[in-house]
């Protein structure tokens, strides 16, 4: 089961909403916690028990944290040490499981190779290890909640069902957000009643998912599979289109999964943080960060970039740059450091391959020279009389920031650095625009398809580009009389239903994000 | 309270109401967009061949290639005419499966009598109904109720009847169902025909699709003959045991490729577009032209070469090899 297939949206949502409105609400959290360890077991099998494990293991450890505050004798700095004994065992041990089932194999793999090359003859068998879907994004929510009580930003909590909720809700278990304990907890456990508007508006944000999925990302899939799987058959146009159609189809399909996300949980009341703000619009790299898989982002900030920048090696390393090479460059030693772990654990976190992280590095150099070049850039600008908020700037600083992007994008899906280095070397030097003219409806989809592509990826960018200037389509449209608002319906799940690419002569495209 | 109650029985109105509306919209959109015939897989693709197909002059062509991607990365009939003066034409897609292969039999019979039908046996290893096998039960029933939900793509059938169908399959009508394609990656790893006594059964579904063209080809007096294409990746000595004792159970002709590729002159560095699935041109053109003399001998076929009748062939023949520089 997936989230855009008829048996998860049309059959198993309306069963668990059917079934746990007639409960009675202070059992309601049971039925949720039914449905998320059926969605899981269907997912991952019998792995549901190392979910089931892992959130008893988090409900300790935070009772734990708790008890050594409560019982600790001795300084405020003795009882925060325990602490972070405490916690520390508890973080080692989730990030244990995720670094052997993700990387073990790799790194492994990677060190034999490397002892061969000195002349070892020796063989590695990559162990097969079973890996519970969802791992990186509930490892990552284990984490929060076990820092945000050692911090004392939250109180431990008594119930275990609700760590349970938390870890598990059904439609934020495969791709995500990555959302903390304050921020969905009490919602999941409340039971609150079904509203009309929820139910409908959940849906209506469900459709708008299964448009971007259904009518771009997969269509537009052919195109990335058929371009990338055999780039050195093309000309460095016929690429570039592939590394377009590949930075739409990731875009149209987390983003269009997250509205599946945020739908079904709206439909319970529920309301989970947003994970994409119009990234193609933002300002620079950074801005873009802020804007694409947010909560990945945020979760980098709080756990990693302020722990690390603050961390006293840091301070101290800070400290001897300022005595060493003054001020102008010692306010850039802290930040560069966390940003260079944030960086290399953004590229990791996608998986155990050399391109993700080339993929982190490459955002660490390109934020950290965004970094070092605002002061300067903004004071050339100020001497050549540009006005960085003018029209002319801000179209060239989006078309920018979307090379900057495709550039990412295209060593992400490819298969080694080297190959994303042959494919942008052909696309610079080997660019013949009448080769893709010729060949276009021959790479995946044909001249209907990409009219079908192009309107879906025109409604997006509309809905997108009017949302960033305030307007609320989806609002916008709850105003229209009755009747105007239902045709604009139909048509939509119309529009999905025909022009979708599923079925026969399509091949089934798994949710990207679920790999991660 | 008595309000709350009538304002939320209005609500799960306006919720039976709009999903009752949306159910009578698929239903007559099922109604418009159901195929004649429904035991097909790839709906679009095949009534897209079965166009092109049919745009050849009726009673024309000697010998029907049938298949998938195989198919048409291996017979040209350009160089078979050429060569052997014959007619013949491919028809065959991507991932094609038997149903369908079954289907466009069928068509092909209705406005042509050819010779011989020849099969590309790759199409036997590929699961041969016409359901999408990763879809689950709910999605299957789903799909009996709003049939519009497995024949959805055809909105692209009707696009391309209503455009000039000359235009747009002119390219694809002038190769005769072959596809040129001129890249090379080669097939590095060895012999893959490993001598062996044992036997990979077809996919499923596959012998009971080749009863039934069996039976058709009878039926009309047409001998079907199986071929199987070199190919590394799709072939083995398993699958061609089973080819083999399935022809000799059914008195049927079979030749096997893959055990011919030093006669043919197959040079796997580079005769293969995509490191041995598929033959490219050059290897295409080694295995026609074999194919020319053995099919025209076999099936005793006439030379059309200088035939008047068959002057189109002669200018689709070359505008070809103008194209492909051969």
């Amino acid at each position: 089961m997936s989230y855009h297939l008829l048996s998860y949206f049309a059959l198993f949502l309306p069963i668990v909403m059917v079934v746990y409105q007639v409960i009675p609400k202070r059992f309601r959290f049971l039925v949720m916690l039914a449905a998320d360890y059926t969605m899981y077991f269907l997912f991952s099998g019998f792995l549901v028990f190392y979910l089931i494990g892992a959130s008893m293991v988090t409900y300790g450890m935070g009772l734990w944290l708790e008890r050594v505050e409560r019982k600790a004798e001795g300084t405020p700095k003795e009882i925060t040490k325990q602490k972070r004994k405490v916690l520390a065992l508890g973080v080692c041990l989730f990030l244990a499981v995720l670094l052997v089932v993700k990387y073990f194999n790799f790194f492994a793999g990677e060190l034999v190779e490397l002892w061969n090359r000195w002349g070892a003859d020796v063989t590695f068998t990559p162990v097969r290890f079973l890996i519970p879907i969802g791992l990186s994004y509930y490892t990552l929510q284990i984490i929060s909640y076990l820092t945000d009580v050692y911090r004392g930003k939250l109180a431990a909590e008594h119930n275990p069902a609700k760590i349970m909720l938390y870890l598990s809700f059904f439609p934020q278990i495969m791709e995500g957000p990555i959302s903390r304990f304050s921020e969905v907890a009490e919602e999941l456990y409340a039971g609150k009643s079904l509203q009309y508007m929820n139910v409908v508006h959940g849906y209506q944000r469900i459709l708008w998912g299964l448009f971007k999925k259904m009518v771009v990302a997969d269509r537009v899939a052919a195109v990335v599979s058929t371009t990338f799987g055999d780039y050195q058959s093309y000309d460095g146009a016929i690429l570039l289109y592939g590394v377009l159609m590949y930075t739409t189809q990731l875009y149209m399909e987390f983003s269009g999964c997250m509205d599946m996300v945020i739908g079904s949980a709206e439909i319970f009341g529920i309301k989970l943080p947003e994970n994409f703000k119009q990234p193609f619009l933002a300002k620079d790299a950074s801005d873009f960060w802020h804007r694409w898989h947010i909560t990945l982002g945020t979760w980098f900030k709080d756990y990693i970039f302020y722990p690390v920048s603050l961390a006293k090696p840091v301070k101290n390393l800070a400290k001897k740059c300022k005595n060493k090479f003054g001020k102008g460059v010692s306010k850039f030693v802290a930040p560069t450091v966390a940003l260079f772990c944030v960086w290399s654990s953004n590229g990791l976190w996608h998986g155990a391959r050399w391109t993700y992280l080339f993929y982190g590095m490459y955002y660490f150099v390109i934020i950290f020279l965004e970094n070092i070049t605002e002061e300067p850039v903004q004071k050339l600008a100020a001497r050549l009389h540009i006005n960085r908020k003018s029209r002319g700037y801000t179209i060239f600083r989006v078309i920018k920031l979307f090379v900057i992007v495709n550039i990412g994008e295209l060593f992400f899906r490819a298969e080694t650095v080297g190959m994303g280095f042959e494919m942008l070397h052909s696309i610079v030097t080997n660019f013949h625009i009448s080769n893709l003219i010729q060949q276009i409806i021959y790479l995946g989809m044909d001249q209907f398809e990409l009219i079908v592509a192009g309107i879906g990826i025109l409604a997006v960018t509309v809905v997108g580009a009017l949302k960033e200037k305030g307007v609320d389509v989806r609002e916008a449209i709850d105003r229209w009389v009755l009747p105007a608002r239902w045709v604009f319906w139909y048509a939509v799940v119309v529009f999905v239903v025909l022009f979708g690419a599923y079925g026969a002569g399509y091949d089934s495209v798994a949710m990207i994000y679920a790999g991660y | 309270m008595k309000k709350s109650t009538r304002s939320r029985c209005q609500e799960a109105l306006k919720i039976l109401l709009f999903m009752g509306g949306l159910a009578g919209i698929l239903v007559l959109l099922s109604r418009f967009l159901k195929p004649k015939r429904e035991q097909v897989y790839d709906v679009v693709s095949l009534e897209k061949m079965m166009a092109l197909y049919d745009a050849e002059t009726d009673n024309t062509i000697d010998v029907v290639f049938i298949g998938d991607s195989e198919a048409y990365a291996t017979f040209c009939p350009m160089v078979m005419f050429e060569k052997a003066g014959f007619t013949s034409y491919v028809g065959g897609v991507s991932a094609q499966r038997l149903c369908d292969t079954y289907a466009f039999l069928e068509n092909v019979f209705r406005s042509q009598s050819p010779k011989a039908v020849v099969l590309e046996t790759n199409n036997l290893y590929r699961y041969a109904g016409a359901e999408v096998e990763a879809d689950d039960a709910y999605q299957r029933m789903s799909q009996r109720v709003f049939p519009v939900l497995k024949y959805h793509s055809r909105w692209k059938t009707f696009c391309i009847a209503t455009m000039n169908r000359k235009n747009d399959f002119a390219a694809q009508a002038q190769h005769k169902g072959f596809r040129f394609r001129d890249t090379t990656k080669p097939y590095t790893k060895g012999d893959y025909m490993i001598p062996t006594d044992s036997e990979e059964a077809f996919a499923k579904g596959a012998e009971e699709y080749l009863d039934r063209i069996i039976s058709l080809c009878r039926e009309k007096g047409v001998e079907l003959m199986l071929v199987s294409a070199p190919s590394p990746v799709c072939w083995n000595y398993e699958k061609h045991n089973a080819v083999a004792s399935y022809a000799d159970r059914n008195g049927l002709t079979y030749c096997d490729l893959n055990l011919m590729t030093d006669q043919l002159g197959i040079d796997w560095r580079k005769d293969t577009k995509d490191a041995g699935n598929h033959l490219n041109y050059v290897g295409a053109v080694k295995v026609s032209e074999y194919l020319a003399g053995y099919l025209a001998g076999e099936f005793q076929l006439a030379d059309h070469r200088s035939d008047p009748d068959y002057a189109e062939w002669t200018q689709v023949c070359e505008t070809f090899f103008a194209m492909t520089g051969r």
